[in-house]
């Protein structure tokens, strides 16, 4: 629309001066259209430079101006105006086309170039042309990399719902060559080139959010660096310890912990837990008979979270000695506990806690944490 | 034999626990998923309120092919919260394994929330780790959503004087940073309970659910200094506040509590500061980049991160620990220019 309302503006313009000359025969040309760069890729502006040549067969060293209209195919749109001195029978433009927000395909420039010029004879100016030129700019597209941003680490596990490697895929083919440009000693790739690559985290982890910058090149073009994370579990929060009665061990104690990763965040999907026990039990009350249970590991259903469940002992054993519910703070025996995430096999995954599982006479509680471990 | 017949045989009186019919085996401890009210409403198909008649031991059974007990009971039901069911009363099924797998049961007599799921025409506990929770007999439940109903059956136990103080504090337990209006009601009426105990775990049960009326009890029992608290108690408390916490009208409070002798209270705080989502909270977490306490530190480099919007600086412990002085003056630079 706006270039037929452009158009139309430029034939009123001729109808007002004069369309051609009478008397003389000239002519104007679009020459020499160049775009550069080109091809041009992802972003970059083109620059667009031809030259106006003009000429008539009476007084040629008479042109004043010579008024240009540049289209492209993207949208683009501009005009220029150049003087023209004495004895100039062409005019050099150079504009440029933004490309802004980016631009995928090639394009299309038509010039259309008329000059003013005075004609002694009559005594006044006239327009002669308007004439067309055409140009092309050819778009040759940086490489794109699509795939996850974030890379996990569970300690060689691979817990279902985490990426703990990642395939990024270059647009660009199996020409591609893959580069590390920040990060190297923190993922490995499986190879330098092709079209995917994948990505395998070191033990040595991400200090922020997108640290690891990979790229990726193909026909001398270089891609946006593509951002990545890796993230391991890497404590354990402590959110709540309770306790409460049960009818068969006396006592229910919980501890409740919520997963963190190593930049503070909580882990975002369900995910295996482990717990071992680091030493034997050490009984604190004189002939107790309560009895150690082997470790466990689960899947959490609510994300990062999940509670330890500590139970007393069963009262017929007869245990002693007896549970009670009532938060009785004497010991009774305790064992070294460790916490892993990332599988339910004892032992497997990132050690995130270790502590004291001290079970008490009405509860039980963790005691010596420390987490992160040391 | 039929089910009915096994339990013509092995029925027990309602006075029976579990315990007098199962064969324990080693000492319980498991991880397990956390008690969440809301989940489990929606993961049941059947929600009953009422006192549970008897259980008993239908047989050996299995789960996940290790060896269990099979256990039926009855449940004579005062409300439906969520479902519907035929008759006054409903019978369920649930297996305890003999390897302890951190399942529970349900006992004889008690007055429970059941939270049940329909499986080939029977009715099984919707979750094996949080099968019920504790109700009032006689409570008013009006609210329409199953969950808020829920509430209600769990606060009448707090309101009820007839209660013990270990029931009330297993119903506040089982509200523990629930956010809905009925446990908030009832969590604030457990802040008036004569055990200080009992009023703190109502305050930080609260707290959990990002309810600023328990936080002034909360912060005056972590200031106090040679009064005897159980830790535990505040252990529980610095926990509400760094994981629950985040309205800014809390934001004096937790300025406060910056204050505290402590190195966890001061850390919970500056946890809470950075996830209040407020610009008032600044110019506090700033001040904390010059604790001596370098988790405290770090909560407040991240939670300055996250407040000013600029989460690409939150930084793992090891980054923060090797550039610290980086960090910090960033951040002294950042805010001392807004």
């Amino acid at each position: 629309m706006q270039r037929a309302i452009r158009s139309t503006c430029l034939c009123l313009t001729l109808l007002l001066f004069g369309v051609v000359s009478p008397a003389y025969a000239q002519y104007v040309s679009v020459n020499a259209v160049r775009t550069s760069p080109n091809p041009f890729s992802d972003g970059q502006a083109v620059e667009l430079a031809f030259r106006v040549e003009f000429d008539y067969d009476y007084g040629w060293n008479y042109a004043t101006n010579v008024y240009v209209e540049i289209w492209g195919s993207d949208g683009y749109y501009t005009t220029a105006w150049n003087d023209v001195y004495y004895s100039q029978s062409s005019v050099e433009f150079s504009v440029y086309d933004g490309l802004a927000g980016g631009y995928y395909g090639d394009v299309f420039y038509t010039i259309q170039a008329s000059v003013l010029y005075y004609d002694p004879e009559w005594g006044q100016t006239w327009w002669a042309g308007p004439t067309m030129g055409s140009g092309q700019a050819t778009y040759a597209p940086r490489p794109r990399i699509s795939g996850p941003g974030t890379l996990w680490s569970f300690g060689g596990q691979t817990p279902s719902g985490y990426a703990t490697s990642v395939t990024l895929t270059s647009d660009a083919g199996p020409s591609t060559q893959w580069s590390v440009i920040q990060g190297s000693n923190k993922v490995t790739l499986s190879s330098q080139s092709g079209s995917s690559v994948t990505v395998n985290p070191t033990a040595s982890m991400s200090n922020g959010h997108g640290d690891i910058l990979i790229t990726a090149t193909a026909n001398g073009l270089t891609s946006e660096a593509f951002a990545l994370t890796s993230r391991t579990p890497h404590r354990l929060e402590h959110v709540l310890t309770d306790w409460g009665c049960d009818g068969t061990y006396g006592y229910r104690a919980r501890v409740l912990y919520v997963i963190k990763d190593q930049l503070g965040d909580d882990l975002p999907a369900n995910v295996p837990v482990n717990e071992d026990w680091t030493t034997g039990v050490v009984n604190d009350y004189p002939n107790t008979n309560w009895r150690q249970a082997n470790p466990l590991g689960f899947t959490t259903e609510n994300g990062a979270a999940f509670e330890d469940g500590m139970f007393g002992e069963y009262p017929g054993l007869p245990a002693v000695p007896q549970p009670t519910c009532d938060g009785n703070s004497q010991p009774v025996q305790h064992w070294g506990q460790a916490w892993r995430i990332g599988s339910e096999a004892i032992g497997a995954g990132t050690l995130v806690q270790t502590n004291t599982l001290q079970k008490l006479i009405g509860r039980a509680i963790h005691t010596n944490i420390v987490s992160p471990p040391q | 034999m039929g089910i009915s017949n096994i339990l013509d045989r092995r029925i027990l009186s309602s006075s029976v626990l579990i315990a007098a019919v199962l064969l324990p085996a080693t000492g319980h401890v498991a991880p397990v998923p956390v008690f969440d009210i809301a989940a489990l409403v929606g993961r049941a198909d059947v929600v009953v309120v009422g006192r549970v008649s008897q259980v008993a031991d239908a047989g050996p059974g299995r789960i996940n092919g290790a060896e269990a007990r099979t256990m039926i009971g009855d449940i004579d039901v005062d409300h439906v919260i969520k479902g519907a069911i035929e008759g006054s009363s409903l019978r369920f099924h649930f297996t305890l394994p003999d390897v302890p797998m951190g399942y529970r049961g349900v006992a004889a007599g008690s007055y429970r929330v059941l939270f049940l799921k329909a499986s080939d025409g029977t009715y099984q506990f919707a979750s094996p780790y949080h099968p019920s929770v504790i109700a009032q007999p006689g409570a008013t439940l009006v609210a329409k959503a199953a969950v808020d109903q829920v509430a209600e059956a769990v606060g009448a136990v707090i309101r009820s004087s007839a209660n013990s103080p270990m029931e009330k504090r297993e119903a506040i337990s089982a509200l523990w940073g629930v956010q809905n209006t009925a446990a908030r009601a009832a969590l604030r009426v457990a802040l008036s309970e004569r055990e200080p105990a009992l009023r703190l775990h109502a305050a930080g049960a609260l707290i959990a659910a990002n309810d600023v009326s328990g936080l002034p009890m909360a912060t005056d029992a972590l200031l106090l200094t040679g009064q005897a608290v159980p830790p535990d108690v505040l252990l529980n408390l610095r926990g509400a506040i760094a994981r629950g916490m985040t309205d800014p009208a809390a934001i004096p409070s937790l300025a406060r509590l910056l204050a505290s002798k402590e190195d966890a209270t001061r850390r919970a705080a500056a946890a809470a500061l950075g996830r209040t989502n407020s610009t008032s909270a600044i110019a506090v977490l700033a001040r904390a980049l010059d604790d001596s306490d370098f988790d405290v530190r770090l909560s407040a480099a991240r939670g300055l991160a996250e407040l000013t919007g600029q989460r690409e600086r939150r930084m793992s412990d090891a980054a923060f620990r090797d550039n610290e002085q980086q960090f910090i003056a960033y951040w002294k630079d950042w805010v001392a220019k807004r």
